[in-house]
């Protein structure tokens, strides 16, 4: 019964003062996988810690989402996610 | 509703008057006695007057129960992720810093199946059950981490199910009044109907979404038949249709069969949806016809067994209470999930006390001693053990655990989950592996050496072989770094990294030097282990 609203496949790309930051060493893979999905609050949360981890740096979140039937992906994001806390 | 047209056809003995609220049985002389106080004139019988069979309600009672208590030993697997590195976001936000971590997620699910299991077994159900729904929910809506519908329609079924009577009534041929129960049904069609809206999408119905999922036999089923177009127009039907009817009394004798065969597909097309599929099944237990449970119930079989189990459940006799719990600990021992056996012993303190208190108490409560409290855990201590023998779950909770733990960097913890997975599966590759690389890493190089060669031992796996070459090219011992290179080339002459490393070995050591002769840094590993 599974719905075609799940059906996203999204590329996070989060960076640190420009230099991309690999999720994998922070979060557990069951985040980055629901981040893959596309659940922006969890991507927003992730940018928090990273914030807090970081203080005074820049921290940015581009999420590029690839939805089923679509030929161009929707990007999302691109900017300081210190600043603005949702994407 | 229908109340007439639906006792129509009934045998005499289960027709009633449209407002009583039990039904004498045929040939009781106590009937008139136990005819109950009709409904209030203002209470919706929609709800308030809706009846249930009790050979129905005790055969959902095992079967939903007891799958649901099972999930939950399964969920233990999930544990180690749960609090994973200090990071939680939870379906509720006031939730994100209270969400369950590892070791609460774990015992929390080894509570609720206990607590399932005795509710399965008709003990303490108003006491286990919103135990058990309230801890499930903190569990759901305290994490996105397994953020799936189906485990928030199991919260909702958990709590509803909080108000059902599924103790045994008095006399068990009577119906049983059960608003809830109809709420249950009400709330599988609105559950059918909010999935057919969300299908109402072009990908959806054009087939796209279908198609993109489905895989195996299913999917080349409906290949060779109908297409996936269709079957995505006939899943949005059968949704709607079974959230128009599943509620409906009348329309159950059509709904079940539908339903059932809806879900058992559900179940064929092998989505990893845990036992989601199964619990449905058993949810249509509720919408399968009354006499269809009530037949079954009069066979000799059930009855027997009923028998057995009342006898067994409520038997008065001490040496039952002896028995459980003399062996509900030692059955324990031999469960390899974590917490389980102080949660059991703590469930049979819990049980025993409860006993005590009612026995001192006995002239005040009224109430005969029963040893259903301690059979109970034994039965849930049983489960634990059965269903961790007989599955992967404690290993793979380990497993998890030192993989989570490895990558994000906290060697300690890795440490003591790969420790802990060795001690249940002495021979695991896995655990030595990993083991090892920590322990050299953290410089006790002799007892990760030891590991290293245990996880050798595994056939076919070059990894170890590997990782002893590049420790022995740290210590300067070339010669027997490129032996060990090539012992991994021979465990697995496909592995790249075996190859590779053996490679740039004898490129800067071998007959021919191509180097400079100045010391060659080992290859990056391929994993993120370090």
């Amino acid at each position: 019964m599974f719905s075609p609203m799940r059906m996203a496949q999204c590329t996070p790309d989060m960076r640190v003062d420009g230099k991309r930051f690999d999720l994998g060493t922070e979060f557990h893979e069951a985040w980055i996988e629901i981040a893959k999905r596309g659940r922006f609050r969890v991507l927003e949360q992730m940018a928090r810690r990273l914030c807090t981890k970081h203080p005074g740096a820049e921290v940015t979140l581009r999420l590029s989402c690839q939805y089923l039937g679509q030929r161009d992906p929707v990007v999302y994001g691109g900017f300081n996610m210190c600043v603005a806390d949702e994407i | 509703m229908g109340k007439q047209k639906r006792n129509r056809g009934k045998k005499p003995e289960a027709r009633r008057s449209p407002t009583a609220t039990t039904t004498p049985v045929a040939g009781d002389n106590t009937a008139a006695k136990r005819r109950a106080v009709p409904p209030s004139p203002q209470a919706p019988a929609f709800w308030f007057g809706f009846e249930v069979s009790w050979a129905k309600l005790v055969t959902a009672r095992v079967v939903l129960f007891g799958l649901l208590a099972l999930d939950a030993i399964l969920a233990v697997r999930r544990a180690p992720r749960y609090g994973a590195n200090d990071f939680n976001v939870a379906n509720l936000g006031f939730l994100d810093h209270l969400g369950p971590g590892r070791v609460a997620y774990g015992v929390c699910s080894l509570a609720i199946a206990l607590l399932l299991t005795a509710v399965a077994l008709g003990v303490a159900t108003r006491i286990a059950l919103p135990i058990a729904a309230a801890l499930y929910a903190w569990l759901y809506f305290g994490s996105q981490l397994d953020s799936y519908q189906h485990h928030y329609l199991v919260a909702l079924v958990l709590a509803i199910a909080c108000f059902v009577p599924w103790q045994r009534p008095a006399d068990p041929a009577i119906p049983v009044r059960a608003w809830a129960v109809r709420l249950l049904l009400v709330q599988l069609g609105i559950m059918y109907l909010w999935a057919a809206i969300s299908k109402l999408d072009p990908l959806w119905l054009d087939g796209t979404t279908l198609s993109s999922q489905l895989t195996g036999s299913v999917r080349s089923l409906t290949e060779s038949t109908v297409g996936f177009r269709a079957m995505s127009w006939l899943v949005v039907i059968v949704e709607l249709a079974l959230a128009l009817t599943v509620w409906i009394r009348p329309a159950w004798r059509f709904v079940a069969p539908l339903g059932l065969a809806f879900h058992l597909g559900i179940v064929a097309t092998g989505f990893e949806i845990g036992l989601f599929a199964y619990v449905m099944c058993a949810l249509y237990i509720l919408v399968v016809p009354d006499r269809v449970w009530t037949a079954l119930g009069s066979l000799g079989f059930f009855e027997r067994t009923g028998r057995l189990a009342r006898a067994t459940m409520q038997s008065p006799g001490k040496p039952a209470v002896v028995l459980a719990a003399l062996f509900a600990i030692p059955i324990t021992l031999l469960c390899r999930l974590p917490h389980a056996v102080p949660l059991v012993a703590i469930a049979l303190g819990l049980a025993i006390a409860a006993l005590l208190v009612r026995l001192l108490f006995r002239q005040l409560t009224k109430q005969p001693f029963t040893a259903a409290l301690p059979i109970a855990v034994l039965a849930g201590a049983l489960l634990l053990t059965v269903v961790d023998r007989s599955t992967t779950v404690a290993i793979d909770y380990y497993r998890f655990w030192g993989g989570s733990q490895r990558r994000v960097g906290d060697r300690d913890q890795a440490e003591e989950a790969y420790r802990g997975m060795l001690a249940i599966d002495p021979y695991s590759e896995i655990a030595h592996f990993y083991l090892g690389r920590i322990l050299i890493q953290t410089g006790r190089d002799a007892e990760g050496l030891a590991h290293l060669h245990e996880a050798q031992l595994e056939p076919h796996r070059a990894r170890a072989y590997v990782e002893e070459a590049r420790y022995l090219l740290g210590q300067g011992k070339k010669p027997e770094a490129i032996a060990k290179a090539r012992d991994a080339v021979f465990a697995d002459p496909s592995d790249a990294e075996a190859r590779a490393v053996l490679d740039m070995l004898q490129g800067v050591l071998g007959p021919e030097p191509q180097g400079s002769g100045k010391p060659v840094k080992p290859t990056k590993p391929t994993d993120d282990d370090l």
